[in-house]
């Protein structure tokens, strides 16, 4: 057993995808782990040949996921695109491990994300005592994910800088990567692709140029169509994170799940479940993730300081950190909801005590 | 004599372009073809050039017009084609489906078995019929479990996948033949009363063919019908089924139909959802979509979006990688969808709005020859709109009319009466802007306006007549006054002058008869409403005009009665209708007509026992018109809050007289000076005592207009302004002269 605080997709899913390339009888692109078909049900989930059950990944739109995965078979690069807390990183990340059985090529974009994150770097110590060779040169994850013929992946692509974002039109387009200092350059082989993730909040703070978003196919990653799909994917998650963390709670009830995702969407979508009554919305997202965290968050209180159940109290404070983001505005919202529709809620009395005695 | 089922679904490309090439190869010498047996006469004029596809055969009940079934063909349809090649190729054919003078009947006989319970002429009992079809509904689609069991979404994606897109389309007839008859063993029950009886019929008429020894018989039907027809039963148990079938009289005629009425969306729809796809489909059989992404793209530049070459490049190889993931031997439109959205929408699907109208919807209008045999109303609906220049069209369009123009003229009037016929083509909309020869209409074309055609035809063979017939109905049987003149005023437009005079005639009688004054009142804004702009339309409404006085003199002979010994709410409603038919009067400015109604309203101003409320109105109205002098108004103000008055009727008094006019209070001077030297005048104990009443009436007004109007009170003093003289109120000729040429210009009147 792993001591790891958390595995990479392709350790924590080894069998899964052992088993699928077992039971392969597509054809495999070249470079490719496994056929797209198999890439796909490796996401969604479902029955193989010899009765292995593999467990969903993504719980949304199968077509989606089909789309995602034929963009890359077309050797286009793949954006997937949404709020934040809807999967992309996730979806990405089993992508990569079902495609190449690595989901470690990885380059986070931040506003300071430099040229050489993308494209490589020198060891200056090498540098000055070698000059420009090979050995000083540093290796980016594209860099390598191009020699190795695998799937790189880019997060937050938005974030990072016009003129930055900009070095991966010839990675992109040519496929290529020049090193002018050693005269050389980087061909990629078969099976390399770049799946990046970018976040609907960060629209208009690095838009991507046309000459790049040309050479990316989109998928809109959308919130969660219904409740019961949301509550899935919340009981889903925090059941695996509880594996992980050794909490030492009891499994959380269902109906808290529901409580916590109820919550949640009627604040995200400002009206409440039967459309009844108008509520004014937060400024934090709201996000399935964030419902996952308080979920888990309130295990953990419950698991350390409580009696081992989950009750109230240990769910309103993750749910009142998530909600308040904005102390002045976001509290009138929250209290304007408690008043109006938690207080009158059949069964919730506890929610808005615990609420009370926190504000 | 071999008898060759071909199982079909309706408006499928795929299964059109199998029928034909089986039909060349089989080449029959007798085609059955699901369809009503009515329909046969008129076959032959698919023949006819001017035939253009879609188009739809209407039958119908001539008594019952709205008792109307339509059998829509696109180019795509198999049973078009069979038509054309049967045409074409001169090979009989036959429509074999049960007649639609029985189907009909049986779907009357629910509605009149309420009336006649013991009549018991359906075979089995009509109880058992009506349950079966709602056993049917509430299944799925049966196709749906070949589906499930092929692993597709649904029964319509399975057989576009395996029978429509298929490109090898050998012993394809059999195959849906086994298919269906397996589903059909699996799925005893799942036909109703009404399909055994079709069926039923469609052996019998199979029966008649082979026996008169015909060589190769092609019977083409919808699919789930093949194995009833290829599984003879005994020719007694169907003509006990078809014993004593009940019977209506039919008519059928070709109509135009519209792709936009094909798709799933609309009312009559024939179940498919991109007519457009389809209809690229039937004519590019080996297009992979190069030329569909095109079309695309071609339409995305129109509308200024920049798309490359590679994008569409892009799109189409997505389209082709997806469809190969989804084991699908070609993409099907929505694969296409997905990889516009995903390539050329960066994920978001609104580019597909921009298609779906003009290229997966695509619509478009069929056409019918003209001596396809038409009820006489809608020729003459025709030849007005040949006359016009305003066809129906796929598309909904947009028209102002100048009714300055005499060809804008006559369409408006066509219009007028159509809408009053309850054709809902021309759609009336509101103009923008001043002037009262403008008018706006929307022309949208549904196929089912047709019927509603028909449905008139039998007030008159032309639209003027049945127009006439239609409204003179509607006229006897209207007994109440502003109903009348309300349906007058939408008369008028139409150019009816007979229709009119009648009306006017039952006007005159309804409002004799009448005793009921408020009626007249309501009239007569829409009267004059008529009398203004029958002078744009250039017809002579003196008649309307002389209604109008009589109207008038009418009411002034019995409206003080109503206005007294009334409570507050019936004064209120008798204001308003006060206030709006002033504004009428004053509109249309009449001399003699405003003398009788400032005689009227002089008389609700000075008559016993009126309603404060209605007294305090009059007295303001005679005040705008300048009828009453300024002394005079003084004295009427102190009457009305001199002690002797109850405080409840002071301030009603009060209320009507400043009814709804806080801001003329703050423009208008003279009003102001009145009512404010009124109150400076009051000394403190009047004062006091008036001031709850004051108070209230002032409570109307809005907080603004309070604010203001005390701010004006504060400015102007305590001792109020001395009283203007009258002249002082009469304008300044000199400078009102030079204001005009600016008004003219903004109004567009030529002074010359």
């Amino acid at each position: 057993m792993s001591n790891l605080l958390r595995q990479h997709a392709e350790q924590q899913f080894a069998e899964e995808l052992h088993e699928l390339k077992k039971n392969e009888t597509n054809t495999v692109p070249e470079n490719w782990e496994m056929s797209p078909q198999s890439v796909v049900t490796y996401l969604m989930g479902g029955k193989l040949k010899n009765g292995f059950e593999v467990s969903p990944k993504y719980i949304g739109n199968r077509r989606l996921m089909e789309i995602a995965v034929a963009t890359l078979v077309t050797d286009r690069a793949l954006l997937l695109y949404g709020l934040p807390g809807t999967a992309k990183s996730w979806v990405s990340e089993h992508i990569a491990a079902a495609i190449s059985g690595n989901s470690t090529l990885i380059v986070q974009g931040t506003a300071g994300t430099g040229e050489e994150a993308i494209r490589y770097g020198w060891n200056y110590a090498r540098l000055l005592a070698e000059g420009p060779s090979e050995g000083a040169l540093v290796q980016t994850p594209v860099m390598k994910a191009m020699q190795e013929g695998k799937i790189g992946r880019i997060e937050e692509l938005t974030r990072i800088g016009s003129d930055v974002q900009d070095t991966l039109i010839t990675i992109l387009s040519e496929k290529t990567l020049p090193i002018p200092e050693l005269n050389k350059e980087v061909q990629a082989i078969h099976g390399f692709n770049i799946i990046a993730t970018a976040n609907n909040r960060d629209k208009g703070v690095n838009d991507l140029s046309s000459a790049l978003k040309r050479r990316f196919n989109t998928v809109i990653l959308p919130l969660p169509n219904n409740i019961d799909e949301e509550i899935d994917i919340v009981r889903r998650r925090v059941e695996s994170f509880e594996k992980v963390m050794k909490l030492p709670a009891e499994k959380p009830a269902l109906e808290e799940i529901r409580r916590v995702v109820t919550i949640f969407r009627e604040l995200r979508q400002g009206a409440t479940g039967d459309g009844k009554t108008k509520l004014k919305t937060p400024s934090g997202t709201l996000s399935t993730a964030e419902a996952i965290s308080v979920v888990n968050n309130g295990l953990a209180m419950a698991g350390y300081f409580g009696d081992g159940q989950l009750h109230a109290e240990d769910l309103v404070s993750g749910i009142l950190g998530a909600v308040v983001k904005d102390p002045v505005q976001d509290k009138v919202v929250w209290q304007e909801y408690m008043e109006t529709v938690v207080k009158n809620r059949e069964g919730w009395k506890d929610i808005y005590r615990a609420s009370r005695d926190m504000i | 004599m071999p008898i060759h089922l071909l199982g079909i679904r309706h408006h499928g490309p795929g299964s059109c372009r199998n029928v034909l090439n089986y039909l060349q190869e089989l080449k029959p010498d007798l085609i059955l073809l699901e369809g009503p047996a009515e329909a046969e006469a008129l076959v032959p004029y698919i023949r006819d050039e001017q035939m253009v596809p879609p188009v739809a055969l209407l039958a119908y009940q001539p008594d019952q017009p709205q008792n109307a079934v339509f059998y829509p063909f696109a180019e795509f349809s198999p049973e078009w084609q069979t038509l054309r090649y049967a045409v074409q190729n001169e090979i009989p054919l036959r429509f074999f489906d049960l007649p639609l003078t029985h189907s009909m009947a049986l779907n009357q006989q629910p509605k009149e078995k309420e009336k006649e319970t013991q009549e018991e002429k359906a075979p089995q009992g009509k109880e058992a019929k009506e349950e079966d079809t709602e056993i049917i509904t509430n299944h799925k689609d049966p196709f749906d479990y070949l589906a499930e069991a092929t692993g597709y979404t649904d029964g319509e994606s399975w057989w576009e996948a395996t029978i429509e897109h298929r490109k090898d389309n050998t012993d394809i007839f059999q195959a849906v033949k086994e298919a269906v008859t397996a589903l059909r063993k699996e799925l005893p029950n799942r036909t109703s009363l009404r399909e055994q009886l079709r069926e039923a019929w469609m052996r019998k008429i199979i029966r008649t063919a082979q026996k008169e020894n015909w060589e190769c018989i092609a019977v083409i039907c919808g699919a789930w019908h093949v194995p009833a027809l290829e599984s003879m039963p005994k020719v007694k148990e169907d003509n006990e089924l078809l014993k004593g079938l009940p019977k209506v009289k039919i008519e059928c005629t070709w109509i135009p139909w519209t792709y936009d009425r094909l798709a799933l969306r609309s009312g009559y729809g024939a179940g498919i959802e991109s007519p457009g796809w389809y209809h690229y489909l039937w004519h590019h059989p080996e297009d992979d979509g190069t030329l569909w992404i095109s079309q695309a793209v071609a339409l995305f530049r129109e509308k200024n979006m920049d798309i490359s070459v590679a994008h569409a490049i892009e799109t189409i190889r997505l389209a082709q990688t997806t469809a190969a993931l989804r084991n699908l031997p070609a993409p099907s439109l929505a694969e296409f969808n997905e990889a516009i959205t995903t390539v050329m929408g960066f994920g978001d699907d609104i580019l597909l709005q921009i298609i779906k109208e003009s290229l997966i919807i695509s619509n478009r209008l069929g056409e019918v020859p003209d001596n396809v045999p038409k009820v006489p109303l809608l020729v003459d609906v025709e030849k007005v709109q040949k006359r016009l220049r305003v066809p129906f069209t796929a598309e909904i369009k947009d028209m102002t009319l100048d009714l300055r123009k005499p060809n804008d003229l006559e369409r408006s009037i066509f219009f007028h009466r159509l809408h009053l016929l309850e054709i809902d083509w021309a759609i009336p909309g509101y103009t923008d802007g001043k002037g009262t020869f403008k008018e706006k209409w929307t022309l949208y074309h549904k196929p089912e306006q047709i019927i509603s055609i028909i449905e008139k035809a039998i007030w008159g063979n032309t639209l003027e007549e049945a127009c006439q017939k239609f409204l003179l109905k509607q006229t006897c049987d209207i007994q109440h006054i502003p109903e009348l003149t309300r349906l007058l005023d939408q008369v008028i437009p139409a150019n009816l002058p007979d229709l009119v005079e009648a009306m006017t005639l039952q006007l005159d009688r309804l409002s004799a008869a009448s005793t009921d004054i408020l009626e007249m009142m309501e009239a007569v804004p829409d009267l004059v409403n008529i009398v203004r702009y029958g002078s744009v339309r250039e017809m002579d409404f003196s008649k309307v005009g002389n209604m109008l006085h009589a109207m008038i003199a009418r009411i002034l002979a019995g409206g003080v009665l109503i206005c007294v010994h009334i409570d507050e709410e019936a004064a209120m409603d008798i204001l308003g209708k006060l206030a709006s038919t002033d504004y009428a009067v004053s509109t249309l400015n009449n001399p003699e007509l405003n003398a009788l109604w400032l005689e009227f309203i002089r008389q609700v101003r000075i008559s016993a026992h009126v309603h404060p409320l209605l007294c305090g109105y009059a007295t303001r109205l005679l005040n705008n018109k300048g009828e009453i002098m300024p002394e005079d108004m003084q004295n009427t103000f102190s009457f009305y809050s001199s002690a002797g008055n109850t405080p409840a009727d002071m301030a009603y008094w009060f209320e009507g007289f400043l009814h709804s006019s806080g801001s003329i209070l703050l423009l208008d001077d003279n009003l102001w000076n009145l009512v404010n030297n009124w109150i400076c005048a009051q000394d403190k104990d009047t004062f006091l005592e008036l001031l709850p009443i004051l108070k209230r009436t002032f409570s109307e007004f809005s907080s603004v207009e309070r604010r203001k109007l005390g701010e004006k009170a504060k400015a102007s003093g305590t001792e109020g302004i001395p009283l203007q003289t009258p002249d002082a109120l009469s304008h300044n000729e000199e400078e009102a002269s030079q204001v005009i040429p600016v008004v003219c210009q903004l109004l567009g009147i030529d002074m010359k």
